[in-house]
C-alpha cells in the first residue's frame, strides 16, 4: 500500500484507536462505555443547549487552531496561542470600555476586533523577532510568552481594570456586542454560541485562500519547504517568519470575538482557560490544513463539553486521556508507516 | 592469480525495477578494478551487496574462493571488505585515531593511548596516507577525511576495498596522490573495487574496468585494451560527441564586471581578496580551481545570497548598473538567472509540481498572475511548453507531479529550463552544470551552453572538471585564494584546446 493512499486516512484511524482505547479505559474505571458514549452524544446534540456549547467552543478552537497552523507552513511551532488569546481578550475587552457608548456596532465590533488581533499578533510577533534577530527558538520563547502575557493580564486585571470586588472587567458597550444565536436564527438554546461562528468559518476560508491560493501563500509555504531555495529565488525568509508568528498571534486573538464580543461581554480571570494549548492539539489532528481544522476543532469541542456531561458517571480526565492519544496516534501512526516505505525506498535510493 | 571476489548470475529487484539483472563478475585478488556505468545502472545496488548491506534476491557471492552470505555489514567486515562510501561515515566530533578504531576498540573501557596513535601514523606512512591521528575528523580536509577512511580499512585489516566515488570530492593533485596509494596497496596483495563515472581515472589507474548499464553487466575489458570512446559507448549504448563542437564567436560588450572583489566572512576569514574580471556578451568565462577557494562566496556575492555579517568590497556591475548588495530578486531582474550547484537544495521545492517551480523565482512576473494568485492556465501552459522545449519526463506527462518525483537529470532540465527562459535574460551563471550527470545528458547540457553563448548571452562557467572548462570556454581563469592568480586569453584557450592534457596541466599549476 503506498503511504499517498493511505495518508488521508490516518487521522480516521488514529480517532478510532483513540476511541477503543478510551473504551477500554472507561470499562476499566468500571462504567459500561457504550452508555457513556450514548450518554455524551444525546446530552450534546439532542439538545439545543449541548449543540451552542459544542459550537461555541468549537469557534475559539478553530482560530486557535489557525494560530498553530499558520505558523506550521514555515515550519514554526506556535506553543502561544494561550498567551496571543490572553493578550487579545484583555485588549478586546479594554476598547470595548474605552469607546464612547453610543459607538454603532459596525464601528465598534471592527475597532474590537482590530484591538484584539494587534495584541495577539503583536504577542506572536515578538517571538518572530527573537528568532529571526537572535535565533531564539519559537517554541521556548512562545512558552515563555505565554507565562508573561499570564501575569501581565493578571495584574492588569486586579490591579486596574477589574470591578471592585469581582475578578471581571466592566461590560463592553453595547454596540460591541456580538449577537447570539438565540438572537440571530430566533431560537431557544440559551447556549453562548454566537455570530463569532461565522467569523470563525470565514477567516478559515480566507486562511485557506491565503495558503494555497495566493502568491504570499506560494512564497510563504516555499520558505517552510526549503528556505535555501527560498532564499535563492528571492524571497525574504525571515519576513515570511515574522509575518506567520505575527498572522498566527492575530488569529488567537481573534478568538476574543468569541469569548469577549460573543458570550462573556467582558474579560475574566480564567476566561481562555488553556483552549490556546488545545488549539495545538487541533491544528496536529487537521495536519495544519485550515479546513480540517473545522472538523478537528468541532471533535474537540464535543470531547470537552461531552466530558463535561457525562461527569456523573466517568470523570472528565478521561476524556481528556482520549484527546492526548488521537494526537499521539496521529503523530505516531504516519511515523510507523513511513520507517516502512523509507526502508524500501532507501533501498531503492542505492541503486545508483 | 587468485580470484577475490566471484560474482555469479546476481539479480536484485526493488519493486518493478531490476537494479541488478544476472550479474557475473570475477576480481582477480591484488588488481584495481573499476566498475563504471551511468546513474542508475547498478553499481551502487552492486558494492552494497558484496558490502552486506543488501541480499541478492538471487546468484551467489564469493570471497576468496568461499561461498558468502551476508547478512549484515559486520560479516562482510570480518571476512576482510571494507568499503569507503561517497558520503564519509566518520564522527565529527572524535579524534582521527577515534575514527579509526571505532568498532574495532581494544578494550571496552580504556581510551586509545598514544600507541594507537603512532602505529596509526606508521601505518599512514606507509601507504602515503599521512593524518595526525590527534585531530579532530571536523578540522580535516576532505581529502584528509577520506584518508581516516582508508586507514580505517587498513586498521580493519581489509583484503578488499570498495571506494565509491573517491574523486568526485578531491583535487587534481590529492587525486593523483590517492591513486599512487591505491597502486601500492593493490601491489602488496589488496583488492581495490573502484566505482566511478570517469574514464579518464579508470584509465589511469585501474587494472580491469567492468562497465554496467541499466542493471546489466555490458562487459569487463582489460584497461590495457579499453579506449575512451570505447568505454562510453558501453556505457550509453551508442555512440558519444565527447567533445562538444565549439565554434569562434565574435565578443560584444561588458556585461558582467567585477572589479577589485574582497569578501571576509563573518569568522573573519578573507574568503576573496580583490578579484577583478569581466564576461562579456557571447563569451563563456570558465573559472578554474580546486574547491573552496572562493567559488562559492563569489557565487553568493553575485546573487546577493552572502551573509550579510560579513564585510564586502570592490564592486559588481551587471551591465554597468552596481549590483553588489541587492537581493537575489533585484539582481535576477537585470537580467541574470543562476543555476546553482546544489539543484535539490538551492534551486526547486520538492514538494511543489512541476508547473510551479517552472516559475520558483519567476513567480514575480506579471504574465503569471491572477488577482491575488496565479493564473493556473498560463502556469499549465507553460508547463506544457518548457516539458516539450526542454524534454522534461515524469513518471505522469500532462500531469504535474511533485518535482521530488522525478530523476536527477530531469529536475536539472526544470531548472535549466527556468532559467534559460528568463525574460531580458543577459548572463547566466552556472556552476558545477553537469556535477553528477550521465555521460550522455553531460553532451546535451554542453551543447545547449553553446546555443546559449551563440544568442549572444554572458555566461560565467564554475566548474571543477578542466575537461569540460576547456571544451567550453572562450577564456579560462584561474582562481586560486580568493584571486584570479591567471587567465588565459582566448587565443591560449584555443590553442590549448589543441593539446588538451598538456593545458590540464598548465591549469592546474596555477590553481594549486
Amino acid at each position: 500500500m503506498s503511504r499517498k493512499r493511505l495518508e488521508p486516512f490516518i487521522p480516521l484511524l488514529s480517532l478510532l484507536f483513540a476511541l477503543v482505547a478510551g473504551s477500554l479505559i472507561i470499562a476499566a474505571t468500571g462504567s459500561d462505555p457504550l452508555a457513556v458514549w450514548q450518554k455524551m452524544l444525546r446530552s450534546t446534540f439532542s439538545s439545543g443547549y449541548g449543540s451552542g456549547q459544542v459550537l461555541f467552543r468549537a469557534t475559539t478552537l478553530i482560530f486557535t487552531g489557525l494560530s498553530v497552523a499558520l505558523p506550521f507552513k514555515v515550519r514554526l511551532f506556535n506553543i502561544g496561542g494561550e498567551g496571543q488569546l490572553l493578550m487579545g481578550a484583555l485588549a478586546a475587552a479594554l476598547s470595548g470600555i474605552a469607546l464612547p457608548a453610543g459607538t454603532p456596532a459596525l464601528v465598534a465590533v471592527p475597532v474590537l476586533m482590530l484591538a484584539a488581533m494587534a495584541a495577539g499578533g503583536g504577542w506572536g510577533l515578538i517571538a518572530g523577532w527573537l528568532k529571526v534577530g537572535y535565533g531564539v527558538n519559537e517554541v521556548i520563547s512562545t512558552i515563555m510568552l505565554n507565562f508573561i502575557a499570564l501575569g501581565l493580564v493578571g495584574y492588569l486585571l486586579t490591579n486596574h481594570f477589574a470591578v471592585p470586588s469581582t475578578v471581571h472587567t466592566p461590560e463592553i458597550i453595547p454596540g460591541g456586542v456580538l449577537p447570539g444565536f438565540d438572537q440571530l436564527f430566533g431560537l431557544d438554546w440559551h447556549s453562548p454560541a454566537n455570530l463569532s461562528l461565522f467569523i470563525a468559518l470565514g477567516v478559515t476560508a480566507g486562511a485557506a485562500m491565503l495558503l494555497y491560493r495566493s502568491r504570499y501563500g506560494f512564497a510563504m509555504i516555499a520558505s517552510g519547504l526549503n528556505p535555501d531555495a527560498a532564499r535563492h529565488a528571492g524571497i525574504a525568509t525571515d519576513r515570511h517568519i515574522l509575518g506567520a508568528m505575527a498572522l498566527g498571534g492575530a488569529l488567537a486573538g481573534l478568538g476574543a470575538s468569541n469569548l469577549v464580543l460573543g458570550y462573556k461581554h467582558w474579560y475574566e480571570a480564567g476566561l481562555t482557560s488553556g483552549v490556546g494549548f488545545i488549539g495545538i492539539a487541533v491544528a496536529l489532528l487537521a495536519g495544519a490544513n485550515p479546513l480540517w481544522i473545522i472538523v478537528s476543532a468541532l471533535l474537540f469541542a464535543w470531547l470537552d463539553y461531552g466530558g463535561l456531561a457525562v461527569n456523573t458517571m466517568v470523570p472528565k480526565d478521561i476524556f481528556m486521556m482520549v484527546q492526548a492519544i488521537a494526537i499521539l496516534s496521529i503523530i505516531a501512526f504516519p511515523a510507523l508507516f513511513k520507517t516502512k516505505l523509507k526502508e524500501n525506498r532507501d533501498k531503492q535510493e542505492t541503486t545508483g | 592469480m587468485a580470484e577475490a571476489i566471484r560474482l555469479s548470475g546476481i539479480t536484485k529487484q526493488f519493486g518493478a525495477l531490476k537494479a541488478n539483472d544476472g550479474v557475473s563478475l570475477t576480481i582477480e585478488a591484488g588488481t584495481i578494478h573499476a566498475l563504471v556505468g551511468e546513474n542508475g545502472a547498478g553499481k551502487s545496488t552492486l558494492s552494497n551487496m558484496i558490502y552486506g548491506l543488501l541480499r541478492p534476491d538471487s546468484g551467489t557471492i564469493e570471497i576468496d574462493g568461499k561461498r558468502r552470505s551476508f547478512s549484515s555489514t559486520r560479516q562482510a567486515i570480518d571476512a576482510g571488505i571494507g568499503m569507503v562510501h561517497q558520503h564519509f561515515m566518520l564522527v565529527p566530533t572524535l579524534t582521527a585515531a577515534e575514527n579509526i578504531m571505532l568498532g574495532k576498540e581494544q578494550s571496552r573501557f580504556v581510551l586509545p593511548g598514544k600507541r594507537l596513535g603512532e602505529a596509526i601514523e606508521k601505518l599512514g606512512k606507509q601507504h602515503g596516507l599521512e593524518i595526525d591521528p590527534g585531530a579532530t575528523v571536523s578540522s580535516l580536509s576532505v581529502g584528509e577525511q577520506q584518508r581516516v577512511e582508508i586507514l580505517k580499512l587498513l586498521y580493519r585489516q581489509s583484503k578488499i576495498l570498495i571506494l565509491d566515488e573517491p574523486t568526485a570530492v578531491l583535487s587534481p593533485s590529492e587525486t593523483g596522490r590517492l591513486f599512487v596509494t591505491l597502486r601500492s596497496l593493490a601491489a602488496e596483495g589488496r583488492t581495490i573495487l573502484l566505482i566511478t563515472h570517469k574514464l579518464d581515472e579508470v584509465l589511469a589507474v585501474s587494472d580491469a574496468v567492468s562497465v554496467m548499464r541499466k542493471g546489466r553487466l555490458v562487459g569487463t575489458i582489460s584497461t590495457a585494451a579499453a579506449t575512451k570512446e570505447e568505454l562510453a559507448r558501453m556505457m550509453v549504448g551508442r555512440d558519444v560527441l565527447l567533445r562538444t563542437e565549439n565554434p569562434e564567436q565574435k565578443t560584444g560588450e561588458a556585461v558582467l564586471t567585477i572589479d577589485k572583489l574582497g569578501y571576509v566572512s563573518p569568522q573573519g576569514v578573507e574568503k576573496l581578496r580583490s578579484l577583478s574580471l569581466t564576461v562579456q556578451a557571447g563569451e563563456i568565462y570558465g573559472i578554474a580551481g580546486v574547491e573552496g577557494n572562493g567559488q562559492s562566496e563569489l557565487l553568493s556575492l553575485l546573487w546577493g545570497t552572502y551573509e550579510r555579517d560579513g564585510k564586502t568590497s570592490g564592486s559588481i556591475r551587471i551591465d554597468g548598473k552596481p549590483a553588489l548588495g541587492l537581493n537575489p530578486a533585484k539582481i535576477a531582474a537585470l537580467g541574470v538567472s543562476m543555476i546553482p550547484e546544489d539543484r535539490l537544495r538551492s534551486a526547486i521545492v520538492a514538494e511543489y509540481g512541476i508547473a510551479e517551480n517552472l516559475i520558483f523565482g519567476r513567480h514575480r512576473e506579471p504574465a503569471f498572475h491572477r488577482g491575488i494568485g496565479f493564473d493556473r492556465q498560463v502556469l499549465r501552459d507553460n508547463a506544457a511548453a518548457m516539458t516539450g522545449r526542454y524534454d522534461i519526463r515524469s513518471s505522469a506527462p500532462g500531469a504535474n507531479p511533485p518535482v521530488g518525483s522525478l530523476s536527477g537529470g530531469n529536475q536539472q532540465k526544470v531548472v535549466v529550463a527556468r532559467e534559460m527562459e528568463r525574460p531580458g535574460l543577459k548572463l547566466l551563471v552556472l556552476a558545477q552544470p553537469t556535477r553528477g550527470v550521465d555521460i550522455g545528458a553531460i553532451e546535451q547540457i554542453h551543447k545547449r551552453i553553446i546555443d546559449a553563448r551563440q544568442k549572444g548571452l554572458a555566461i560565467l562557467l564554475i566548474s571543477s572538471e578542466l575537461e569540460e572548462l576547456i571544451a567550453l570556454s572562450t577564456r579560462i581563469g584561474c582562481l586560486y585564494k580568493g584571486a584570479i592568480r591567471h587567465e588565459f586569453s582566448e587565443s591560449e584557450v584555443r590553442k590549448g584546446r589543441e593539446h588538451e592534457s598538456g593545458f590540464e596541466q598548465e591549469i592546474g599549476l596555477h590553481i594549486t
